[in-house]
């Protein structure tokens, strides 16, 4: 994309299609063609200027002018520290040719990461809050030029002041600390560093900047509410927002799949006028299905509002299907289960992270092979998690697309955050416009107000350092945060979709966590605690657990030297960012497989022993249904070349776990629970709404392939979208477990007719005990 | 690791179109666990990191990224000391 930015000239280049992965969304986009402020911007290095890419950042600037390493490789992130300390001056000359101060010009940055001044011609340039500075990520900041801007050689001044700097002026206005200060400013909370990520401290404008016109009317913010809906028909409530400088009459028309549905004439419209709606029936609807449920049909709504011969449009893409989040009180504790369409959907998916440190790096091309890798691994939600970024609308649209329905939270995770009136406010601000983006979506199926916040607070010691009155308000902070203000404005502006206030409900260390609302197990991994125990540890909707594994050898090349592929090279150790990774995965590989002395034998081990887990996990979560109503693994994705817990690794090699969750997700599983004495209890997962009738045949062969006992059950009944025991083999009476050292039990599930249904190879003993 | 007693052959398809695939053929006469496959190139393959029972005759297919402008060089490894 940089370089298709560089080839266009002249400087203002119209923005009249919505194909720019990173340009304004869909939503919004109006035909009246704003003009783009992508090119020709410059920053500072050493008292010289060089030219910046936008969307990018100042670490991406730096590495296009060849200025800084890659961080990326061995260990230069340490070496780099001094980037997020320094202050940033980047600076656009443009004529004012364009600008008309009749049409309410603004300058509109989508996306400005980091703590920014904005100066005009030397004059401080004020937004739509009034003042000359942003400080939040995740908003839209619009600024209006009222005046100031000549015909030609306007210079606009962006001034990057380091974010270590604002955060420690903010923090000195509460009387306590919170447990981590990058609250104190809306940044992506990723890029502060995490156990899978770089620090890199970063800043620069991250989404498209462009001059935003209008004449005498604007429309925006198209949004279909869908308020009924069955078989024969679907009610929307269509609405949009409008602004307007003149008193005079509109048509309005509405379509559907580039149909006419409705034509309103003779809407008045004057400069009080800020809104029309207008129902819509279709009749027969097709519904949208997550995927391995059905169709993921698709409808397009447009709005054109007309003024004699001026002509302007929104557009948007919904699907038509209900999603509801079953919280209720039952005799277990309160469950967490989704109904699609009124059908209760078992969740099968992974965790995502921003898939590159620097998101304006990535292309649609890659948002599109990792979610079709979800796709095809049958999985049907992705949880788009709190310490990342709201995804650019390229992939909910994919999402829309593939069927794989989107956990959003919303940005907060793992923290402690202020409560003043500015923080809310911007909170508040960046909610609405978060929430008004992504509503249209029919994959969006859950907001979630925060990752782990309730957790932290209950259970990692937080609460001890704070006086009452302190411990007090910041709790009084949370509820109103996650509980009031972030409910609120779902219910008002997306009124009909799931809202929960954190996730996990209960940390593991809590019983509840297995029996009340959704859950993050990590007594695997951080409690280092064996695989089997996914067996007890079972909650209701398992949102979070994983293990680590090394990416493969082609992707560490990428970070190391030769001299420096073995672990505890300083290389390997800044790609390693768990404290205790290595020790906990040498623990596992010295309970399932061996430890190996090279580095690949240990990248392969690693991923080996990684899959082996979680994929038991999966099958274990998936055999508890009901009990348990969906599992998402951590983590799908990876944002650089790092040890993590990704099942695909940053440039989207699948590990195995990617081919094992494939396997473990498919609609129809055999599967089995724990030996009971002497009998194997054998399971039949189906996801699908249809019963199957079916036979098992059981065999239990050596590892040359000598059937040693075999056993067939016919005429089995297995009912749609359940988890059933279909039989028990009883193992140790003719055989004694522990001498099947080199055995493996072949199970194989048949139609009547003689098609394979299912299979699933057991290895009897545990891999290391073959050596 | 240990690729003994792993048979294995590939078929090249549609070479130097954009249709370019491989296909894998594997087999052994004892189970082996965690079969993979890995090339010189980059690409996709249809399983990976899977068991191959006795007598199996299992087929793989890799689709590279691109066409392939240089020979492919494959290897296979299963667990094992």
């Amino acid at each position: 994309m940089k370089q298709f930015y560089r080839l266009c000239h002249p400087l203002l280049l119209l923005l009249l299609c919505g194909s720019l992965l990173l340009s304004c969304n869909k939503n919004e986009q109006t035909v009246e063609g704003n003009a783009l402020f992508i090119t020709d911007w410059e920053f500072q290095y050493q008292g010289k200027w060089y030219p910046a890419f936008v969307p990018g950042y100042i670490h991406t600037d730096l590495m296009d002018n060849n200025l800084i390493d890659n961080p990326f490789y061995g260990n230069n992130e340490q070496k780099l520290q001094w980037v997020s300390d320094s202050c940033w001056v980047y600076r656009l000359h443009f004529d004012g040719t364009l600008i008309d101060l009749k049409k309410h010009p603004e300058l509109v940055f989508e996306g400005v990461t980091g703590y920014a001044e904005f100066y005009l011609n030397g004059q401080p340039l004020f937004n739509q809050e009034g003042q000359n500075y942003t400080d939040n990520s995740f908003r839209i900041w619009r600024f209006p030029l009222v005046d100031n801007v000549k015909d030609k050689d306007n210079e606009l001044i962006v001034k990057f002041i380091p974010a270590s700097k604002i955060i420690r002026e903010r923090k000195m206005a509460l009387p306590y600390a919170l447990p981590d200060e990058r609250v104190f400013l809306r940044n992506p909370p990723y890029q502060g560093g995490w156990d899978w990520v770089p620090k890199l401290v970063t800043c620069g404008f991250s989404k498209a900047i462009y001059l935003s016109q209008w004449k005498d009317f604007t429309i925006s913010n198209l949004h279909i509410r869908q308020n009924h809906l069955c078989d024969e028909e679907a009610h929307l409530l269509v609405s949009f927002d409008i602004l307007s400088d003149i008193d005079d009459d509109i048509t309005i028309k509405y379509l559907v799949n580039d149909k006419i549905f409705k034509i309103v004439r003779n809407a008045e419209i004057n400069p009080d006028t800020d809104h029309f709606s207008s129902e819509l029936t279709i009749k027969h609807p097709s519904y949208w299905y997550p995927n391995g449920m059905g169709e993921q049909n698709l409808y397009k709504v447009s709005v054109v509002v007309e003024k004699g011969s001026q002509s302007k449009k929104l557009e948007t893409r919904i699907g038509l299907r209900t999603i509801e989040l079953n919280t209720s009180v039952d005799s277990i504790g309160s469950a967490f289960k989704f109904l699609v369409n009124g059908q209760p959907v078992f969740i099968k998916g992974a965790n995502w992270i921003p898939a590159n440190f620097f998101p304006t790096r990535l292309k649609e091309e890659q948002y599109r092979q990792l979610l079709q890798a979800c796709k095809e691994s049958n999985m049907n939600m992705i949880r788009v998690w709190g310490g990342g970024i709201y995804e650019p609308d390229i992939f909910y649209e994919l999402c829309d697309e593939m069927g794989i329905m989107v956990w959003q939270d919303f940005m907060y995770a793992c923290a402690l955050y202020p409560g003043d009136s500015s923080f809310l406010h911007n909170a508040e601000m960046e909610a609405r416009e978060q929430v008004c983006r992504l509503r249209n979506h029919p994959s969006l199926a859950i907001w979630c107000g925060n990752n782990e916040v309730k957790n932290g607070w209950d259970d990692w010691g937080w609460q001890k350092q704070y006086k009452p009155m302190h411990h007090a308000e910041i709790e009084r902070n949370m509820h109103t945060l996650f509980n009031t203000l972030l409910s609120n404005i779902v219910i008002e502006l997306d009124p009909y979709r799931p809202y929960i206030s954190t996730s996990p409900l209960w940390g593991w260390g809590h019983p509840q966590s297995c029996t009340e609302g959704d859950a993050h197990y990590w007594g695997v991994w951080w409690g280092e605690l064996p695989f089997e125990i996914w067996e007890e540890k079972t909650g209701r909707f398992m949102a979070e657990y994983g293990f680590q594994s090394y990416p493969e050898m082609n992707t560490i090349n990428t970070f190391t030297a030769e001299n420096d592929r073995f672990l505890g090279s300083a290389a390997m150790n800044n790609h390693q960012k768990h404290a205790r990774g290595v020790q906990i995965i040498n623990k596992a590989l010295a309970q399932y497989f061996y430890i190996p002395e090279k580095l690949s034998d240990y990248s392969y081990l690693s991923q080996l022993v990684q899959a082996y887990g979680i994929g038991q996990a999966i099958e274990v979560h998936r055999r508890q249904q009901p009990h348990c109503m969906g599992t998402l693994y951590w983590q799908l994705n990876d944002c650089w070349p790092v040890a993590s817990w990704s099942s695909i690794d940053y440039y989207g090699n699948w590990k195995a776990l990617q081919y094992e969750a494939k396997r473990q997700y498919a609609p129809v599983i055999l599967t089995t629970a724990p030996m009971q004495k002497d009998t194997l209890p054998i399971f039949v997962v189906n996801d699908s709404a249809k019963t199957l009738q079916a036979k098992l045949q059981i065999r239990l062969c050596e590892f040359d392939g000598t059937v040693v006992d075999s056993l067939e059950v016919d005429s089995l009944t297995i009912p749609g979208r359940s988890s059933v025991e279909i039989a028990r083999y009883f193992l140790s009476k003719k055989f004694k477990i522990n001498k099947l050292t080199h055995h493996y039990l072949l199970l194989q599930l048949y139609r009547p007719d003689g098609q394979l249904l299912a299979q699933k190879s057991i290895i009897i003993s545990i891999p290391i005990s073959w050596n | 690791m240990n690729s003994e007693g792993i048979r294995m052959s590939v078929q090249r398809l549609n070479a130097g179109t954009k249709d370019e695939r491989y296909i894998f053929y594997l087999s052994a006469d004892q189970l082996k666990y965690g079969v993979a496959i890995s090339t010189n190139l980059s690409g996709r393959y249809s399983d990976n990191y899977f068991t191959l029972l006795p007598g199996e005759e299992k087929q793989v297919t890799f689709t590279p990224s691109s066409p392939a402008k240089q020979q492919m060089i494959y290897n296979v490894k299963a667990y094992g000391k």
